[in-house]
């Protein structure tokens, strides 16, 4: 479909959804994803530019918690110094992996993780920091509830009226995160990456969220491998059964940047260099002490 | 609907219409600094500043600017000033094609407004926004800090850096990229020095200077329709509904058209065989082939349009690889009876080219150890940021007018004539500005269709490949298969050498023939050998069709031949440069290959100038060659993945086809002393209009500014046979000088008739002529006197070369990588490159050309391919899915230009263009088994390929 496409910028959340609800033309919301299509070949009728309806707010509560607007661009992430010098560094450093500065301007949290296909860091990024999203209804009712199964359902997620109005990440006290990533170059769409957050509550009983891309058709929480890990002591045998268990889990998909094969096997790779990494953190900044090489 | 914002501080209300984006509106606004070059924010080269931020425009609906505030490069500026970031990009030579170029400056200004010192890393970040394909982003990043610091009110240093010297480009948080020209004693005042290039300031300025860059009255806009199948007959095709939209003007299918049978390449006459493509054909070949074309009122209706063309297929079998297509039970891909010079067609074999020097079985007898292996080279794109682009229209005259980005202008007209049914005579073909090119702009890609638009309505036409039929419908690099036999004695001498080549050139064999002589000639040239045999076959396949790509078959010749050197030189226990340095071509030496491959005609050809081996020594030295043999730095402790490695490669490309290229100059003079330098030449973005320029300056005594140049245009400018075949220096230049000599024996007979006294003795210089006894008159005094008083003459002098001789260019090339080997990632940390190409004639200039040709092979090695899936459907016709090198990822990059004297060309200069993108495939491969003893024989060195390889060794 390439016919004219019309341009609305509501000012309300009501005139947008109304909108967005038209069955005369195919209204689409202005997202512009990291990996961007051209806007001619959407199969829109319209669109609905949504810069007014104040989704491009980044604030921190003084509990820490961070809500993240839907339409805060991924450069604000990158730039942000909430985000830079704090807890929050692994949405920076995802960020900035993310497409080119010029596109980071334009593309936003929404277009990132509602992306079919494209990189995967934001969304890593947000599952591994237990990241809640908040999507406004038509009848203007609130529902918030986990990234990972919003991402689970993809792309059948979001109703034709559904705005996501802001991702919710709980304080990051005591935690430590890296991103690990393969590509073919230093700035390429990664062909398999990881995000881990490693928690110390009270200098013991670690916990660690860990989320994969590249392992399967979409970025994925790794739960089994987050259960062997909680409350253990990281050792070169835990990091083989983590290693592992990500391969042997993995249900990668085949393209021209990997094959399935690869895919599955660097997936343990990444895996273990992510955990390793948080830990060796940890570890130089005596939130564990000490190391257990059994 | 109207909507109002500020443009570079004016307030602005328009009317913009249903699907405009905000790059169509700007450039309709006339903000042509404003480019287009893909649909999808990845090149950048649309970008501007909405509300101080950088963005690619051509993302926006162009409604979306209502209410905002918009900065592009026109708003730099006023009037004749620059902006000093404007400065900074002309002094640093980081213009290039230009198309680019306001996109960084605009990246660098939004990086400044912030910083006034920035980091390294965050003026590479910056220029990220940006894909370049010329400069390889070294001299943009100085840009950014010469900016930075005129920004800051301090001094820089001055543009010229004296004769032997070295220029770091270092900053205080890193080191960046180097490089060392030494300057021969020939070097004059303008010739040898680096200059603003005589185009910068326009570049600089986003003034419209490319072809897509006017609008004329009544223009139409052509679309494609494209192939959906690989292989397919036309069984029906009913335009009429799209005929009927309002707005469309003419839609063109192959019943519309005479079928004219042509071979497309812009190539010396008589065009190379075969003679296998129409306009528009009832059969398509591959997936993106040409089905129909439309002219409508705007972009929006032609696209519309070319949904309403109801098209049926007879699905046919498709083959997508060459040994496969020759087989005999293949789909026969040309069964037109009326194609013609296809050596089998039902056999898909395009031709066969074979060629034998001495006798290779008594090499092989005589050699102590034979060596076997073969070389897979992939199909890659030249991705010019600028697509093809043209607009055709009637002039006055009833005179067809090509405006089209092209390489070679004369060789389309006369290409171009039989197809549109036109004599030469009435086609003019002007050659705008080109946004890059290298080699891909070469063939009638789209000119022919644009032309028959016009042809059908009367009216100017304006026709522009997307971003994915540039991938599909532009051209590529042969994907060929080569496999060598070399046979070696006990003191390592080459005793015989066997080539064979196995070519897929696509759909067409447009040339195919060329790349693959040119494969074996570039693959047998470098090293002596008494016996050598070449064999070649070119095969059709149902591919998008490759054609000429800056190398010209070097690059997959010596990928092959330089990983083949290193695999010998391994094998016997030989240092990979003595080994090859002992084996290497040298002054005296007779290349006998290019004796029987030469495309004009078997013409004897001998090395008469080289520095190869002070070019070995020397990129050596800068890559620090000995840690190779340090088995502690192979390693790094901290990091027990990485493996560390360093591999070289020596290439060679001769300068032009002897026999064959010729170029013409005409210089005239004006009334104040300066000069109309008229060339056929057609600068792509190299630089070539201010070398040229710098000669005839040099030889006429005056300064670059007093050279006006015109180029490219076959109404006003001599014949050239174009850019290509790193001839234009060479071959042009040669011509510039010779009419410039003429032009100064003219103006000393003025002199010494204003003098009343004998030319003899006299000498051009500082805008004067000066009498062997000091006395002189300027430039404009005889302008003035020669025009205007007595004996008027117009002083002009036209001369034209052609060389029977092709003198090699040397290059050693080196590399640096780290291997991850638990993953296959390839990280190239230092690419070093030392160059004999005679004369330096612009230092700055050849700097970026071998930057720029290092980072477009750097891709070649690592990344870039266009991978298919098992239809025949490209995968990744985007920037970023194929993905050249962005700013922020490049290695550091040394350059070294170590001079020869080539008696035969301009000042003593040979080709540069080619050879810089040629040897670092292989280094980087030798490199990375050097790395990890693993070899490498196919491109490119993706992680999963050496990750496999890794696994299987272990």
């Amino acid at each position: 479909m390439t016919q004219p496409f019309e341009y609305y910028r509501p000012c309300s959340h009501t005139e947008a959804v109304n909108l967005l609800a038209r069955e005369d033309v195919h209204c689409l919301p202005l997202i512009i994803h990291p990996k961007p299509a051209d806007p001619h070949r959407l199969g829109a009728d319209a669109f609905v530019d949504l810069s007014l309806l104040g989704l491009n707010e980044l604030q921190m509560d003084v509990d820490g918690t961070l809500h993240l607007g839907s339409l805060v661009t991924i450069q604000k992430l990158v730039d942000d110094p909430i985000l830079s010098n704090g807890e929050f560094s692994l949405l920076s450093q995802a960020a900035s992996l993310v497409a080119t500065p010029g596109i980071r301007n334009l593309a936003t949290v929404w277009g990132a993780v509602v992306a079919q296909e494209g990189p995967p860091e934001i969304t890593l990024a947000l599952l591994a920091l237990d990241a809640n999203i908040a999507i406004r209804k038509a009848d203007e009712s609130l529902q918030t509830f986990p990234f990972s199964q919003f991402l689970d359902r993809l792309p059948g997620s979001l109703a034709k009226t559904d705005l996501i109005t802001e991702f919710i990440l709980p304080p990051q006290k005591d935690s430590i995160s890296a991103l690990e990533r393969v590509a073919r170059t230093p700035r390429d769409e990664a062909i398999v990456a990881a995000a881990a957050v490693l928690y110390i509550e009270n200098g013991t009983s670690p916990r660690v969220n860990l989320a994969v891309a590249g392992a399967y058709s979409n970025p994925q929480r790794l739960p089994n491998v987050e259960g062997i890990m909680s409350g253990q002591t990281l050792t070169p045998k835990l990091l083989d059964q983590a290693c592992s268990i990500t391969m042997e889990s993995a249900g990668p998909v085949s393209d021209f940047r990997g094959s399935a094969k690869y895919r599955r096997s660097i997936a343990g790779v990444v895996v273990r260099r992510v955990l390793l990494k948080v830990w060796e953190q940890a570890l130089l900044t005596g939130l564990v002490a000490e190391r257990s090489d059994q | 609907m109207k909507i109002a914002f500020e443009l570079n501080g004016k307030n602005i209300e328009t009317e913009v219409q249903p699907g405009e984006l905000l790059t169509e509106v700007l450039r309709r606004l006339d903000c042509k600094s404003v480019k287009h070059g893909c649909e999808t924010g990845e090149c950048g080269s649309c970008s501007i500043l909405l509300d101080d931020r950088l963005v690619p425009s051509c993302l926006l609906p162009a409604a979306h600017a209502d209410g905002h505030r918009i900065e592009t490069v026109e708003g730099l500026s006023q009037g004749t000033g620059l902006h000093p970031i404007q400065a900074a990009f002309m002094e640093t030579g980081s213009i290039q094609c230009g198309y680019c170029t306001p996109g960084m400056i605009l990246a660098t200004k939004a990086l400044l407004d912030k910083e006034r010192y920035p980091s390294l890393e965050k003026a590479r970040t910056s220029l990220s926004a940006v894909l370049c394909r010329c400069t390889g982003y070294v001299k943009p990043v100085e840009a950014v800090f010469r900016a930075a610091a005129l920004l800051r009110g301090e001094p820089v240093p001055p543009l010229n850096s004296p004769a032997g010297s070295e220029n770091k480009a270092e900053t205080t948080q890193g080191h960046h990229s180097s490089s060392q020209v030494h300057l021969r004693p020939q070097s004059g005042s303008v010739v040898g020095v680096s200059t603003l290039k005589v185009d910068a300031r326009r570049l600089a300025k986003g003034h419209p200077a490319f072809t897509d860059d006017i609008t004329l009255p009544g223009m139409l806009h052509a679309a494609l329709l494209t192939s959906p199948h690989p292989h397919a007959r036309i069984t029906r095709i009913d335009a009429s509904r799209a005929q009927a939209l309002p707005g469309v003007h003419a839609v063109l299918t192959y019943k519309d058209i005479p079928r004219v049978i042509f071979a497309p390449g812009c190539q010396s006459y008589p065009n190379p065989r075969p003679y296998d493509q129409v306009s528009l054909d009832n059969k398509v070949r591959y997936i993106g082939d040409k089905v129909a074309v439309v002219a409508a009122e705007s972009p929006e209706i032609a696209r519309q349009a070319l949904e309403m063309i109801e098209v049926e297929y007879e699905l046919l079998p498709a083959v997508f690889e060459a040994k496969e297509a020759l087989a005999e039970d293949a789909p026969i891909i040309h069964d037109e009876t009326d194609s013609i010079g296809i050596k089998d067609a039902k056999r898909n074999l395009v031709v066969t080219i074979t060629a034998d020097v001495g006798d290779v079985e008594e090499g092989f007898a005589l050699s102590s150890r034979i060596f076997e292996h073969t070389y897979q080279v992939q199909q890659v794109q030249q991705t010019p940021i600028e697509p093809h682009v043209c607009v055709t229209y009637w002039d006055e005259d009833e005179r067809m007018v090509v405006r089209t980005s092209t390489q070679a202008p004369f060789h389309m007209r006369r290409v171009l004539a039989p197809i549109l049914g036109l004599p030469i005579s009435r086609i003019r073909i002007i050659k705008p500005r080109m946004g890059g090119g290298f080699g891909g702009k070469m063939d009638i890609i789209l000119e022919d269709l644009c032309a028959h638009l016009t042809m059908k309505t009367g009216r100017p036409v304006r026709f522009e490949l997307t971003r994915e039929q540039e991938f599909t419908n532009g051209r590529s690099r042969h994907p060929a298969a080569i496999t060598y036999r070399i046979g070696v004695d006990e003191q390592g001498n080459l005793m015989a050498v066997e080539m064979n080549v196995i070519e897929n050139t696509g759909a067409f064999g447009v040339q195919g023939m060329t790349v693959v002589n040119l494969i074996g000639m570039r693959g047998l040239s470098t090293y002596r050998s008494p016996n050598m045999r070449f064999d070649s076959k070119v095969a059709y396949t149902n591919l998008p069709v490759p054609s000429a790509f800056r190398g010209f078959g070097g690059p997959q010749a010596q990928f092959a031949m330089e990983s083949m050197m290193d695999e010998i030189a391994a094998e016997m226990g030989r240092d990979p440069v003595a080994f090859r340095l002992q084996n290497a071509i040298r002054v005296g030496d007779e290349i006998s290959i290019m004796a029987l491959l030469g495309e004009g005609g078997p013409v004897v050809q001998s090395v008469h100038s080289s520095t190869l081996p002070e070019c070995a020594e020397s990129a050596a030295a800068a890559i620090d060659w000995d840690r190779s043999s340090d088995p502690s730095w192979k390693l790094d402790p901290a990091r027990p993945n990485i493996r560390r490695g360093l591999g070289t490669a020596l290439v060679m490309h001769g300068t032009a086809i002897p026999g064959l290229d010729m170029g013409g100059a005409v210089i005239k003079m004006n009334d104040d002393g300066s000069f109309n330098l008229l060339i056929g030449a057609a600068d792509l973005g190299t630089g070539s209009d201010t070398i040229l320029a710098q000669m005839a300056a040099e030889t006429l005594g005056v300064s670059l500014d007093k050279i006006i140049v015109l180029s490219g245009d076959t109404d006003l400018t001599p014949f050239d046979v174009g850019a290509y075949a790193s001839s234009t220096t060479y071959i042009s230049g040669m011509a510039v000088q010779k009419a410039a000599k003429a032009v100064r024996e003219k103006l000393f007979d003025r002199a010494a008739l204003m003098l009343k006294t004998e030319p003899v003795g006299m000498i051009a210089r500082d805008g004067r002529v000066f009498t062997s006894d000091g006395r002189s008159v300027t430039l404009g005094e005889i302008g003035l006197h020669s025009l205007h008083t007595i004996d008027q003459e117009q002083i002009m002098g036209t001369a034209s070369h052609y060389s029977m001789t092709s003198p090699p260019s040397f290059g050693a090339q080196f590399a640096e990588v780290e291997v991850d080997i638990e993953t296959g990632e390839v990280r190239v940390i230092h690419l070093a490159l030392a160059v004999d190409c005679g004369t330096v004639i612009n230092p700055q200039a050849a700097e970026g050309q071998m930057e720029g040709g290092m980072a477009t092979a750097l891709g070649y090695a690592v990344c870039e391919e266009m991978a298919y899936d098992d239809r025949g459907a490209l995968l990744n016709p985007r920037f970023g899915d194929y993905r050249i090198f962005q700013a922020d990822e490049m290695p550091r990059m040394t350059c070294l230009l170590i001079p020869s004297y080539e008696q035969s060309g301009p000042f003593g200069a040979k080709g540069l263009g080619e050879i810089t993108a040629e040897g670092v495939a292989p280094a980087v491969a030798n490199a990375v088994f050097d790395a990890t003893g693993t070899r490498f024989r196919s491109l490119p060195l993706t992680p999963e390929k050496v990750w496999q390889a890794l696994q299987e060794s272990n």
